[in-house]
């Protein structure tokens, strides 16, 4: 016989139906008091990507993990989570959404184990094998608080906890803020672990760039409220280049046509350097010029590159330097 | 930075060395890689290669990426999956395709030759380092040489 008390809260399990994104987002707007934070954000996530979102601090990714978590109100705008509004219909998302904010909202005097039995009632499908297992290999007793655990086991524990209901949709707000490099690489396998055994998709936001580098597949730059970048990671990967060109002022061969937009210009008396976005392995570039990857993080900064808007493109390589 | 992985499993699958940072996708850093050991000898054919799991495991990469990286080469036919057994190196993987090799070394060529001139460097000391480079892949393969021959049965020229 089921104790009464231990019917689930969330029994309907939300699929989504072929080709209906995972999230699906349209002109979200959220303010602050005075301050507009999410100014018309549009954001698809298909099933089984991982998609890190970037930004400075502040920018809004957070507020945007809890609109889409249905945690926090917007203020316009449509958000589809596996076709249901989160805000009206959290209870029946909650099934199949699992998060972790970038601080663990458990009170740190609740005993891990309490914080086991509190989910395995509140949520139907909650598998406890995998929490009961990473204590023991911890050595950490069931009733010890949950503010006493490392901070490290605290994330893990608690992204166990998100896996253990077997979600769809897993919402990550920076995960890794504040562990120290092994425990991130821990929290990374976690995940690894977790892909390789379901069909997940992850929402996840950091800056850790070396990291969403080897996890991602999609990536979004959150950027005065809106999504200045949003597309594949190999996709913007392949578009940026440094360009580099030696030789006496004015006297530089320089890419024509220049590849736009460009990023950032850097003179010296070296040469030229030019950020370019718009890069592809056809173009006829004069061999002489240095062309240059970027990592991720390198991308990120020429993207906030001081004064600019997105689209700065300023068309600065002109048949003068080529002359 | 670099994330490399050592294999022992019954036969040595060599190093697997990804570089996240760059802008060639870890996919093709997977299968260039695993192609490398094998047209150089270090992987030998019929030899069980790691799991996806494990190998994302071990690079903690999303298994999605590996994943691709196997299917290419088992469409290619560098690897075969044996049901139920797992994944293997084919019995008789193919060579190189001499077009799509020439054309790749061309292109790599010019590169170098690029960097080299705009570096200053003279034509010998350019061909002295490459030749110290090919001598240290020469030294890696040593240590498999057995297999080496066995596997390709391509003579070094």
């Amino acid at each position: 016989m089921i104790p009464k008390s231990s019917k689930p809260l969330a029994q309907a399990s939300v699929s989504p139906t072929p080709d209906q994104p995972v999230i699906s987002v349209r002109g979200l707007r959220r303010d602050f008091r005075r301050k507009r934070v999410l100014e018309g954000v549009d954001l698809q996530v298909a099933e089984g990507s991982v998609y890190a979102l970037l930004g400075r601090n502040g920018v809004g990714k957070s507020t945007l993990s809890r609109c889409l978590l249905g945690l926090l109100p917007y203020d316009q705008g449509d958000v589809r989570i596996l076709g249901r509004c989160p805000w009206k219909e959290r209870r029946e998302l909650m099934h199949d959404v699992a998060f972790a904010l970038e601080t663990p909202n458990v009170p740190p005097s609740m005993p891990v184990g309490r914080l086991l039995d509190l989910n395995r009632r509140l949520r139907s499908s909650f598998d406890e094998a995998g929490c009961t297992e990473r204590l023991e290999t911890w050595e950490v007793d069931r009733k010890r608080r949950f503010g006493s655990l490392s901070r490290g086991q605290q994330t893990r524990l608690c992204l166990q906890i998100a896996l253990s209901q077997k979600p769809q949709l897993l919402i990550l707000d920076d995960p890794t803020i504040g562990l120290d490099p092994l425990a991130r690489r821990e929290v990374y396998s976690d995940l690894v672990e977790a892909l390789a055994s379901s069909r997940l998709t992850i929402l996840l936001t950091s800056h850790d760039t070396l990291a969403i580098e080897s996890l991602a597949t999609h990536v979004g730059l959150l950027q005065d409220g809106q999504l200045t970048v949003d597309e594949p990671l190999e996709a913007l990967k392949e578009r940026f280049r440094r360009l580099r060109s030696c030789g006496p002022r004015g006297e530089w061969p320089a890419p024509t046509p220049p590849p736009q937009p460009i990023y950032a210009e850097t003179r010296s008396g070296w040469g030229c350097e030019w950020i370019t976005g718009g890069y592809a392995a056809n173009l006829n570039l004069p061999p002489s010029l240095e062309v240059d990857e970027l990592s991720l993080e390198e991308i990120f900064a020429a993207l906030h590159a001081p004064g600019d808007a997105p689209q700065i493109a300023q068309p600065t390589l002109t048949a003068a330097h080529v002359a | 930075m670099t994330v490399s992985v050592y294999y022992i499993y019954n036969t040595v699958m060599g190093w697997i060395d990804i570089e996240p940072s760059s802008a060639s996708p870890i996919w093709k850093q997977i299968e260039d890689q695993v192609r490398l050991r094998l047209h150089s000898g270090q992987l030998q054919p019929g030899s069980p290669v790691p799991s996806v799991r494990e190998l994302a495991r071990q690079l903690t990469v999303n298994p999605a990426t590996v994943s691709k990286a196997y299917r290419r080469l088992v469409d290619h036919g560098f690897l075969e999956v044996r049901r139920g057994e797992g994944t293997f190196v084919s019995l008789s993987p193919p060579s190189p395709p001499d077009v799509a090799r020439e054309r790749e070394l061309e292109t790599a060529a010019n590169q170098y030759a690029a960097t080299g001139r705009t570096l200053g460097a003279t034509l010998t000391d350019a061909t002295e380092a490459l030749s110290r480079c090919w001598g240290e892949i020469d030294g890696h393969q040593a240590e498999t040489e057995p297999l080496a021959s066995a596997a390709t049965g391509r003579q070094p020229k």
